[in-house]
């Protein structure tokens, strides 16, 4: 599991210790279902995640 | 009565819309202390606006079948000079100078706004216990939740203060509260509502939709709020259905989809039977069942938290300043977003496109998927565990756990009501379609509606 303490010390991410104990079982909880599934997508496979461009109207 | 019914009703010269809203007023003045479904109602403003409908009908300008029907919106829909929270302290001040699309839309369409309804804050979370507005209760059973986070909406149409409100849906948000509440509760596809001015929780997974009595109505408000919107990017340009389903609805040759596998394990036998009586009903109306195995569900629900929890967090990191502002669940789950690598957050939004292609597949042999909306009923206010069979489960999991899946997809799905369980509280089947079908999931809704009185059952209040 990864290190949850030094992450959150890296990031700045200020909790209590209590808090850090409860957020700790959640995220290895996480961590356990979602490792599985990094690698799911074939490489080749783009995010779905929503950018579009149209063309500018030129200004009058 | 519903939104068709009173609709009729007001082209009959039956009622005004000054007495429908009255009508709407005196119940949140009667029953709002007890079941707490509004943060702001707006009185004053919807009897002129109700006001206003009568003139125009009377002088034969007609909106459509919204025209003079008091609605209500979720806190997050932001409104042009009222007050707009989130449920949150964080806007408890928060004034915005327009409309959002979607009140643009319905008030277009003639609809009287009655208030603004309680939530749980930013919209992140399934029991609208509101630590700052306080808790929504469920006026079916006042002890119990109404489901959430569209808490407030659902219950506000279930205790008849309204004739419809509008719910967002990021992990089941309208669909759970209509399930708990015995309402319609629809999600329409990512991208048929437009999303611009309300307060994104989740950029890729919030869905606008309305909470109804009755399947029709909400055809009714899918048609008022759907189409392309220019200033979301998220909107689709696809057309827009006539979605209202004709007044004689046949199964005939319609392909339902049963799942054999997660959907009917480890869940309250009532929900099971209910859903299962569901879809008898529709077989019994000539609809083909076929049974179907579905991907990975839990995959995808995590897949869904992993996108969820990085941009909700991403979201709201411009407040972490004023955390002591902020409830201890939600704070809880802005913190946990902040632990995900970026990775992680790209790779999930790659692995939706799998799930999408695998359920893709499986609606070219279905029409349409009939589940459980949730394992269980509505539980007591506080509960954060419950008991399925021998296993404890945490609240928020277990309740989401059929529903969350479908945001991932973006596909539409709605709730309708189904039964009760053996404390008489409500059950939603969850019916989903493949994508911009909302025209057939409401067709296949509106026919077993049609057969059945669930829908008819009132709360005790």
């Amino acid at each position: 599991m990864p290190n949850w303490k030094l992450i959150a010390q890296a990031r700045g991410i200020e909790v209590s210790a209590e808090e850090m104990d409860r957020l700790t079982v959640v995220l290895n909880a996480l961590e356990t279902a979602w490792a599985p599934l990094r690698e799911l997508a074939p490489h080749e496979t783009e995010p779905a995640v929503a950018y579009r461009l149209s063309r500018q109207e030129p200004q009058a | 009565m519903n939104i068709l019914d009173a609709a009729a009703q007001l082209r009959a010269n039956q009622t005004t819309s000054r007495r429908l809203t009255e009508e709407c007023l005196a119940r949140i003045t009667e029953y709002d202390p007890r079941v707490n479904a509004f943060i702001t109602v707006t009185g004053e403003h919807a009897l002129a606006q109700a006001d206003a409908a009568d003139r125009e009908l009377a002088a034969g300008q007609d909106r459509g079948p919204l025209h003079g029907i008091p609605i209500a919106l979720k806190d997050v829909y932001a409104t042009a000079g009222i007050r707009t929270t989130v449920g949150s302290l964080l806007f408890r001040d928060y004034v915005p100078e327009a409309d959002c699309a979607v009140a643009e839309k319905l008030m277009a369409a003639g609809a009287v706004m009655v208030g603004k309804t309680n939530m749980h804050e930013l919209a992140y979370g399934v029991t609208s216990s509101n630590p700052h507005f306080g808790p929504v209760r469920n006026p079916w059973d006042l002890n119990c939740v109404p489901g959430g986070s569209s808490g407030g909406s659902a219950a506000a149409v279930a205790a008849r203060m309204c004739f419809m409100a509008m719910g967002s849906d990021t992990g089941a948000s309208i669909r759970i509260p209509a399930a708990f509440c015995n309402l319609v509760g629809l999600k329409p596809t990512y991208g048929r509502v437009s999303r611009r001015g309300i307060l994104p929780l989740d950029f890729s997974l919030d869905h606008m939709g309305p909470i109804t009595l009755t399947v029709r109505d909400a055809a009714i408000c899918l048609q008022a709020t759907a189409g392309v919107d220019p200033l979301d990017d998220t909107s689709s340009p696809e057309p827009v259905d006539d979605y209202m389903p004709p007044v004689k609805v046949s199964l005939e040759g319609v392909r339902i989809g049963v799942p054999e596998n997660f959907y009917f394990d480890g869940i309250d036998p009532a929900a099971q039977s209910t859903t299962r009586q569901m879809v008898q009903l529709a077989a019994g109306l000539g609809a083909k069942v076929e049974v179907i195995r579905v991907p990975d569900i839990m995959a995808m629900n995590t897949a869904a938290r992993v996108i969820l929890l990085s941009e909700a967090s991403a979201a709201m990191e411009r407040f972490q300043h004023r955390r002591a502002e902020i409830g201890e669940d939600v704070q809880a789950m802005l913190d946990q977003g902040r632990f995900l690598a970026a990775t992680d957050y790209v790779n999930a939004q790659r692995a939706r496109r799998v799930f999408r292609d695998q359920f893709l597949e499986i609606f070219r042999r279905v029409d349409v998927v009939f589940t459980p909306a949730t394992p269980t009923a509505a539980q007591p206010i506080g509960q954060k565990t419950v008991r399925i069979g021998d296993v404890d489960e945490d609240f928020r999991l277990a309740t989401t756990r059929f529903a969350r899946a479908i945001n991932l997809l973006g596909f539409p799905a709605l709730s309708m009501p189904c039964g009760f369980d053996t404390r008489r509280m409500p059950l939603g089947l969850q019916i989903i379609a493949g994508p911009f079908e909302e025209k057939r999931l409401l067709a296949v809704a509106a026919a077993l509606e049609d057969a059945t009185d669930f829908h008819k059952q009132t709360p005790p209040l």
